[in-house]
């Protein structure tokens, strides 16, 4: 098995399952994040022999994965799906998930798309603002910029739940 | 409670505890990265073709006819990308000198030929063609049980990704009826192939941007286009070097487990000398309005890359914002990237169509919620682009 070969492998081992979830939370449809997902992927091979190391292997990654889910968007009837909608039909979770977190997720997924990035990539990802803006392609004061109006807007969503959220 | 990366990550999590790793989406993925490493379209060389490729043994210069080497080849190819169309623009000019035909001489493929083809270089671009004969023959292998004490145990996905470049052989064929009916059956592909890397003047790595590849009947050949850094664009000639590995990679399926091994040796390396290809790029402007504000629009044409810049008057871009690019056949120009913003100027590289256009449409507009349809986006207002005095 050739070197190339060998990341891929384990690289799936390690992100495939993180890189679905946040692909779904950006585009809000199963399938969808399934080709972005296969596409991060097979970009990855592909542009694997470039890859020099001035960034980490997961900020990489996910600079392809974000920039792959920028070109679904770009598809027309993609602005027919119904995020909320998509949230409902996915597949039973392994185990039962409670009321908070859904309403967390809801929240994310409804964030105006350059805020859900930030968001995803540092508090999913558990990226720097660094790492983010090496990634998204934008400076470090973008990102904080983002983040801050990110987590106003969280916050609105969630101030009617019953238990209260202190943003940081 | 804090909102941090541990709530957030377990709300994801939990929520989508439904969507998990699976062998089934790792499978599609090796499909894939199978699919492309299989040759878009199959074709065969002709004879003459084959013998215009051999007749490139350049050690003194001899000049190839326009329309037998790897530019031309692929450029004329059917349901050619952005990528290959411009390939032929440049045929003429992508010749080499003192191209090394190199063989790597091995017990089971006996004499494998190898050599660089043909290259463009012009300060902007790098592409490097290259073709390696006899590069592969796949013949049955079933192991001993020693043998397969060797091997490792491996999955489908994995297998698939590997499947030898020439898949008509007939032991190939043998392996994959078996596969199908579960019975045991392997094969061992022993080949020579390129390392992907490209080396200028033995010290510069120049970092892949795209490229084509193709293979039939014993023969491969490709296509490799390069980024270039400030180091390797004002060469007046370029030393190239690829170094080929011989491989061997035995692939076994018992009936339910797959084995894999495989080897792989460093063997020679292809070298030739690329001249630069002076080309005066072409430039043009226009002005117009975007969204009420006076903009300024400038491009410059290369055989291979086009770069637009719009400058407006006053604030109107963001870093949402992008171009879409036409000639004036209507024809989308490609891009590769995204637009980078400079403080009012939005710049976009794209791909060149192959042809020198006579004029350029170019719309701006945002990204922020939606990419726009084509009808929308050329109801905007645009700025038309025609050849700078």
């Amino acid at each position: 098995m050739s070197e190339r070969d060998q990341w891929l492998e384990t690289a799936m081992a390690r992100y495939e399952t993180s890189l679905l979830r946040m692909c779904f939370t950006y585009l809000g449809d199963v399938q969808l994040a399934e080709d972005a997902v296969q596409d991060t992927f097979l970009k990855a091979y592909q542009r694997f022999s470039s890859y020099r190391g001035e960034s980490s292997e997961k900020t990489w990654l996910m600079s392809i994965a974000i920039n792959t889910c920028k070109d679904v968007l770009r598809s027309a009837w993609f602005r027919r799906v119904d995020r909320g909608q998509a949230l409902d039909g996915l597949p039973e979770p392994a185990v039962p998930f409670q009321e908070p977190d859904d309403t967390l997720v809801r929240a994310v997924m409804a964030l105006e798309r350059r805020q859900r990035e930030v968001i995803l990539l540092r508090y999913y990802q558990d990226m720097s603002a660094q790492e983010i803006a090496a990634a998204l392609g934008i400076s470090v004061r973008a990102v904080y910029s983002r983040q801050k109006k990110a987590l106003d807007t969280l916050q609105q969503h969630l101030a009617k739940q019953e238990e209260e959220y202190a943003f940081g | 409670m804090r909102l941090d990366k541990n709530m957030m990550q377990d709300a994801i999590d939990s929520r989508l505890s439904g969507l998990s790793a699976s062998p089934a989406r790792r499978a599609r993925i090796w499909a894939a990265v199978r699919a492309e490493k299989k040759p878009v379209r199959i074709s065969k060389l002709t004879r003459t073709l084959l013998a215009a490729c051999l007749a490139v043994l350049v050690l003194g210069g001899t000049a190839l006819a326009a329309s037998t080497n790897l530019f031309d080849y692929f450029s004329r190819q059917e349901q050619t990308s952005s990528v290959e169309a411009r390939y032929g623009a440049v045929a003429e000019q992508a010749a080499v000198e003192n191209a090394v035909t190199v063989s790597v001489e091995t017990e089971e493929l006996g004499q494998a030929e190898a050599w660089i083809d043909s290259a463009y270089y012009d300060g902007y671009s790098l592409v490097v063609g290259f073709i390696i004969q006899n590069s592969e023959r796949v013949e049955v292998f079933i192991p001993t049980e020693e043998q397969l004490a060797q091997m490792t145990v491996s999955d489908s996905a994995i297998i698939e990704a590997i499947m030898p470049g020439d898949t008509v052989s007939e032991a190939y064929e043998q392996y994959l009826e078996a596969v199908q009916a579960g019975m045991p059956f392997g094969y061992v592909s022993y080949s020579v192939s390129a390392s992907d890397h490209t080396l200028i003047n033995d010290s510069i790595d120049p970092v892949p941007y795209t490229g084509v590849s193709s293979s039939a009947d014993g023969l491969y050949y490709e296509l490799r286009e390069f980024s270039l850094t400030e180091e390797s664009q004002e060469l007046d000639t370029i030393e190239l070097s690829i170094r080929l590995y011989e491989s061997v990679t035995y692939v076994y399926y018992d009936g339910e487990v797959w084995y894999l091994s495989s080897e792989r040796a460093e063997a020679e390396t292809m070298t030739a000398t690329v001249s630069r290809t002076e080309v005066q790029p072409a430039y043009y402007t226009g002005t117009g309005d975007i969204d009420g504000v006076s903009c300024v629009a400038t491009a410059q044409v290369l055989p291979m890359y086009t770069t637009v810049t719009v400058t407006a008057g006053e604030a109107v871009f963001q870093e949402d914002w992008t171009l879409a690019v036409y000639d004036e056949n209507g024809t989308a120009l490609t891009s590769m990237e995204a637009a980078s913003l400079d403080g009012d100027a939005l710049t976009l590289t794209l791909l060149s169509t192959g042809d020198t256009p006579q004029s350029l449409t170019v719309y701006a507009f945002s990204t922020a919620e939606d990419y726009p349809l084509e009808e929308d986006i050329q109801a905007l207002a645009c700025l038309t682009l025609t050849p700078a005095n």
